[in-house]
């Protein structure tokens, strides 16, 4: 039998721009086990939601994750809406398709840049990167604001996107369109990047719903599910069909979330092309009360908040189950077997984000 | 901006649906069930109910969410699920730091350190402290 080592994988690493630990267990070079560390900048945000007034919260939730602060509003703000059994107008509702699909192009835009560094691909990082700026450029003409674009609010959103806007959308998206067929084309056709992707961090479809898996990671391994598809927001008006793709590997996952930026294009499009007249907000009267869940489909997932009111000012329970929270127990399972030198990519596979984990 | 009514005494208030309460002992059945079926475990969420924790195991059954509804005595030992569904491993070790429940058997037990480390506080998100009055 061969020795066994135990290696820390974090809390830092080129491929981990925030702090997770995975103690691994190899035998030679081969993962035999491993246990995810977290709680390195947990934050109490549950905590703090059940203090604050319930209005202040969407303050609060929107600063969990600077890449999917708007859609973690979102899921916030339906969940009180139910409760107050506000009715939110149907141009909000657009606009905050067109918000949440810029935001899922951007983070989408990210991890590809992370993926082409960590591989090797420079060039082609900044490449995703310099594109990305394009969508926060848009963010910043229409909301004033770059990364917490604080658009959202219980009732509807708080700005309009006027005609000259959308048509600088419109024009953005053509731009950024021709850019991703080209950087894409870079990324998913190489033989470094097949080589590195391609039958790793194996999880089949039935080990993706067993261990909880959400987003790409489970559309990845040929489960169409998608909160999308349930209708919220605008999405019953648009149409959505999950993106799946039936490897289960580090590529479908990377394929996934490449053919999803296409998918965001269109829905934004079409949103802003059947984009109602009409008021943007409804003030809501009284408080919340009861218990409900609000589901969204965050960049990396189903995001799920559980909100409890009584009544009063204050909520009397606010649980946040992210995405990458889920994905956890799917990537502990995916690891063993693999060799040590494609655990990088295969974490980095998950699209992690910390800060939603670490609520 | 208009105004939307807010619910009145005459419309109760929302609840989250498809809820099954189930007893301590029935609770490894009844998430084995869940199992059997395919359903996704979502997560479980704990509520500190005054004398009682109230623990929900949410499940997704396609596009649709299923619940199982446990309610506990404080101090009385809840048996992990984590041997059923494993990815419940994490957020079993979550509420048994945040709340101090009682979770026995969990897959990976981080035993209280998951988040919290020593000398922080104890059971931050129970509403009244353990062992004490305030």
């Amino acid at each position: 039998m061969s020795d066994r080592t135990v290696l820390p994988f974090g809390p830092q690493h080129p491929v981990l721009p925030e702090p997770i630990q995975l103690k691994l267990t190899l035998e030679n070079e081969t993962v035999v086990e491993a246990v995810p560390h977290i709680g390195y900048v947990h934050r109490g945000v549950e905590k703090a939601g059940e203090r604050m007034d319930y209005t202040q919260n969407v303050f609060l939730v929107e600063r969990i994750c600077g890449i999917c602060s708007f859609i973690h509003a979102l899921c916030y703000c339906q969940g009180i809406e139910r409760l107050m059994g506000v009715e939110v107008p149907p141009r909000a509702r657009y606009l905050r398709v067109i918000w949440s699909e810029l935001h899922r192009m951007q983070s989408h835009h990210l991890w590809l840049g992370l993926l082409a560094d960590a591989l090797g691909f420079e060039s082609l990082f900044m490449q995703f990167w310099r594109n990305r700026e394009r969508l926060m450029d848009i963010f910043e003409k229409t909301a004033g604001s770059r990364v917490i674009i604080s658009t959202c609010t219980i009732g509807g959103v708080r700005r309009d996107i006027g005609p000259e806007d959308q048509q600088m959308i419109m024009q953005e998206l053509e731009v950024l369109e021709r850019a991703l067929d080209e950087a894409l084309e870079a990324i998913l056709s190489d033989r470094t990047v097949k080589r590195r992707t391609v039958g790793k961090g194996v999880l089949s479809a039935e080990q993706a719903l067993h261990l909880g898996a959400v987003g790409p990671v489970l559309r990845g391994s040929g489960v169409a599910v998608d909160a999308r598809t349930e209708g919220f927001a605008a999405y019953a008006d648009l149409g959505i069909e999950p993106v799946v793709e039936t490897a289960g590997d580090a590529y479908a996952r990377t394929r996934v979330r490449a053919r999803e930026c296409y998918q965001s294009l269109g829905l934004v499009r079409k949103a802003i092309e059947g984009l109602p007249d009409g008021e943007i907000a409804v003030r809501p009267r009284g408080r919340p009360d009861g218990r409900t869940i609000s589901r969204v489909e965050q960049p990396r997932g189903e995001l799920l908040y559980f909100i409890g009111a009584d009544g009063s000012a204050r909520l009397d329970r606010l649980r946040i189950r992210t995405p990458t929270f889920a994905n956890v127990p799917a990537l502990v399972a995916m690891l063993p077997g693999c060799e040590m030198a494609d655990v990088p990519v295969i974490t980095l596979s998950l699209d992690p984000c910390i800060s939603c984990t670490e609520r | 901006m208009s105004e939307a009514q807010g619910h009145t005494a005459a419309s109760p208030p929302a609840q989250i649906g498809d809820v099954e309460t189930v007893l301590l002992g029935d609770l490894h059945a009844r998430v084995a069930a869940a199992r059997e079926k395919n359903l996704r475990f979502v997560t479980a969420t704990c509520l500190d109910a005054g004398e009682n924790y109230e623990i929900y195991y949410h499940f997704a059954d396609g596009a649709l969410l299923r619940h199982l509804r446990l309610v506990v005595a404080k101090g009385v030992e809840v048996p992990s699920i984590s041997g059923i569904y494993f990815a419940a491993f994490l957020v079993e070790n979550e509420i048994k730091e945040l709340f101090g429940v009682p979770i026995t058997g969990i897959a990976i037990d981080y035993k209280g350190r998951l988040l919290l480390t020593e000398g922080g506080p104890s059971t931050p998100m129970l509403k009244t402290r353990l062992g004490t009055e305030d």
